[in-house]
């Protein structure tokens, strides 16, 4: 069966670009969110196998959403989605518990390479 | 060799000036101990000659002026005050470095042994810094040794089952945020086992102040091939070498020892990434002078259209070869923006000072790259606008609490690529540009009228700010208001084909945004025919092409217009615009009529053309003295069959 990915970002543009990336790569897009909160609720109802979750985003960022859903999953893999640019914030989610990351404009080579290796470690 | 002994030369006639101006350096300092200018002087060229030495692979060389830049740097931030004994360290510094020279002059060997003098300054760093030792090596890959402390901390972390590895981490060159990768690596090698130390530490990863390699000593129960499988499996990690370091094992236990991990490090130096070397950029010019003639010639031997199977396949393994050769050039000419980013903060923080404004210059995207010869011009416009925005823009502190806001005003510099273009983006949350000040000002220099006001909109008021004497600042300062400079700025940018916008509101603040093309030799245009000749219309100024009927042009106010998804595009003939002699007008009896939508800043205007061709890499000649002036030519190409293309100068057409 595909792994299951939930995608997280503000922008419904990224979020196509990512689903499109993720539906070649042979994942099944289980379901998507558009701020950290929504995020944090889609978790909690769909436990995909992976987020992909965009940093910068209204009502709640992204770091604080993964810190939210490890709570609820110690074990959950998030993958972060950043720009360039905003190092410290993707060091700190690396910190509170994100697996990896991957930089915008996304190369479906390396969101596909992040996102393998994330789920087969 | 012959290129090799070129760059020897150069190294040793630099060195020879950098080592005079230490020389005369320090003897000033002695005089004027707390003399930053001084300071600074000795500090740059120690800088400058590490990274000299550190190009030529002279490792010896590297790491004692390395040790030397760190004694300035304390010096400098005042944790260390210059002495008789910290001059004599000095002296003593300089006389090693012409020794070592001196050697590889002679042998091209580092002879003299300076351990004694390094320790010697090691310790001098020690001293005054005890508290960290994590600072101390920074950076200097050489002497990676442990001190009695991380042996301590070997042996009381060590078990039998334990082993110590040395571990060199490669990172791809490719790879984005590496500061953030690096961080990730030092994570994974804390769940392996116990870090003991990194070089470089945390601290300097974190602020992507490294190269692509991390070294690592861990203590692990792991063995290597697992440690290695699992460091491997970070996305951009190129290379792991890992080495035992048993005796590091005995040592630790054998405390009074002490020996430096100096002896494995040439095992693994056969690992290390190729040399660097530096080149005059006028050779990369005519390296990518030459790949242009032969992408010339490329797509001549295209427009032959035979047809034989050899032929095609020749065609097409030389595609290939061009376009990687194109590649290659371009990248090599690309720098990090980072570099001229570098001077900003100084200059900000003198200013502010200078001015009493409390002032925090954020950078975003340093790493950005951008062809080396447009980065060269862009440092004096972006000072300009750094400068307008500390002097005019950010108000003083007790003015912004007036207004509510921090008492520390923000600049924010970023940079980014879009597309084909990077976008500079000089951003500050001060006062804002005073619009209806600036247009009277132009109107009291009889550059508009009362009633041309009237009728422009806030962007177009703006864009007075561009014009050469015209400044909002009633007292002119040292710094700016002197109505030079922001025509300055948009006559840089523009000669790089870039442009430049302007946005701001009163008390939100100022944003300049700076966009330029990658690069300005090879582009991608389209090519169009107008009256029989072939012009080219660089792709990045394209919004779109269309083919229109003559029922769709309307007229507003004599303009023809077409309509375009609810926003009425003027359009303007081809053949007119380039005052080709022809009749005008002849379009209008076409069934169908091809157009150019073309971009300029925030207009649009439609282009009618005779035929749309195809798009295709043009490489971009200059006209020449003679013809520079020539209205709405920028320059011109050479296409397939020999002929030669005019490129259209979209800016002054739209």
């Amino acid at each position: 069966m595909a792994k299951t990915v939930l995608i997280v970002d503000d922008a419904a543009f990224m979020r196509m670009m990512i689903k499109n990336i993720l539906l070649d790569g042979g994942y099944e897009v289980i379901g998507e969110a558009e701020n950290g909160k929504q995020a944090v609720d889609a978790y909690k109802e769909l436990q995909p196998d992976l987020v992909t979750m965009d940093i910068t985003m209204p009502e709640m960022d992204g770091i604080e959403a993964v810190k939210k859903i490890l709570a609820i999953n110690k074990d959950a893999k998030i993958i972060m989605c950043s720009a360039m640019g905003q190092q410290a914030m993707v060091i700190e989610a690396i910190q509170a518990g994100a697996v990896d990351f991957v930089v915008k404009p996304f190369k479906p080579d390396r969101v596909l390479e992040a996102v393998d290796k994330a789920l087969n470690s | 060799m012959d290129t090799n002994s070129q760059y020897l030369q150069m190294f040793f006639d630099e060195s020879a000036e950098y080592l005079q101006i230490l020389n005369e350096n320090v003897l000033m300092l002695e005089d004027n101990p707390d003399d930053e200018e001084i300071i600074n002087a000795v500090f740059r060229a120690a800088h400058s000659l590490k990274g000299m030495a550190a190009t030529m692979n002279f490792s010896k060389l590297t790491n004692l002026t390395h040790k030397i830049e760190n004694i300035l740097d304390k010096v400098r931030n005042k944790e260390l005050h210059i002495t008789e004994d910290i001059i004599d360290l000095l002296f003593a510094g300089i006389d090693y470095i012409k020794t070592l020279v001196d050697d590889l002059k002679k042998s091209g060997e580092e002879v003299t042994d300076i351990s004694g003098y390094v320790e010697k300054l090691t310790r001098y760093l020690d001293g005054s810094y005890q508290s960290d030792d994590n600072n101390k090596d920074r950076g200097s890959q050489n002497s990676f040794k442990l001190t009695e402390k991380e042996k301590k901390q070997i042996s009381l972390k060590l078990q039998e089952t334990d082993s110590v590895y040395q571990i060199k981490v490669v990172l791809k060159e490719d790879c984005l945020l590496k500061n953030v990768r690096g961080y990730m690596v030092l994570k994974k090698a804390q769940e392996l086992g116990f870090l003991v130390k990194s070089n470089p530490p945390k601290d300097t990863i974190e602020d992507e102040d490294f190269g692509f390699e991390i070294y690592l000593i861990l203590v692990s129960s792991l063995n290597k091939e697992k440690i290695r499988e699992e460091l491997l499996n970070i996305v951009d990690v190129e290379e792991v070498e890992c080495l035992n370091l048993d005796f590091v094992k005995k040592e630790a236990k054998d405390e009074d020892n002490e020996k430096t991990v100096n002896r494995s490090k040439k095992n693994l130096s056969n690992f290390e990434v190729s040399p660097t070397v530096r080149v005059d950029i006028k050779k990369l010019d005519n390296l990518m002078n030459m790949v242009g003639e032969l992408l010339i010639n490329k797509t001549r031997l295209e427009g032959l259209k035979i047809s034989s199977e050899i032929y095609q396949d020749i065609i097409q393994q030389l595609d290939r070869v061009t376009m990687e050769l194109h590649h290659i050039v371009m990248q090599i000419r690309m720098v990090p923006i980072g570099g001229i980013f570098n001077r900003f903060p100084r200059i900000v923080r003198d200013l502010a000072k200078e001015l009493g404004k409390e002032v925090d210059l954020r950078i975003e995207g340093a790493e950005t790259e951008l062809d080396r010869s447009i980065i060269d011009e862009l440092a004096d416009p972006l000072i300009h606008i750094l400068r307008n925005a500390v002097d005019h823009g950010i108000e003083l502190p007790g003015e912004r609490e007036k207004k509510g806001k921090n008492r520390t005003g923000t600049i924010l510099l970023k940079a980014y690529q879009k597309g084909s273009e990077i976008i500079i983006e000089v951003e500050d949350d001060g006062t804002g540009i005073n619009v209806d000040q600036l247009a009277a000002k132009a109107v009291e220099m009889g550059l508009t009228t009362h009633e041309e006001i009237e009728s422009m909109d806030e962007r177009e008021k703006l864009f007075f700010i561009f014009h050469p004497g015209l400044s909002t600042s009633d007292e002119v300062t040292d710094i700016s208001g002197r109505g030079v400079g922001m025509d300055v700025v948009k006559r840089i940018v523009e000669s790089l084909d870039g442009q430049v916008f302007i946005e701001s509101e009163k008390d939100v603040g100022t944003r300049f945004t700076i966009s330029l093309p990658l690069t300005l030799a090879i582009t991608q245009a389209l090519m169009v025919k107008v009256n029989q000749e072939i012009f080219a219309i660089p792709l990045g100024a394209i919004s779109e092409t269309l083919m229109i009927n003559p029922d769709d042009i309307r007229q507003v106010r004599g303009q023809d217009v077409i309509v375009l998804r609810d926003s009425t595009i003027p359009i303007v003939e081809g053949a007119r615009q380039l005052n080709l002699e022809v009749e005008y007008g002849n379009f209008k009896k076409k069934a169908e009529i091809p157009v150019v939508i073309i971009n300029s800043g925030e207009r649009q205007v439609g282009l009618i053309v005779d035929e749309l061709l195809n798009q295709q890499e043009i490489v971009i000649k200059s006209l020449g003295n003679y013809l520079v002036n020539i209205k709405n030519i920028s320059g011109a190409t050479i296409v397939g069959d020999g002929d030669v293309a005019l490129i259209l100068d979209v800016r002054n057409i739209a």
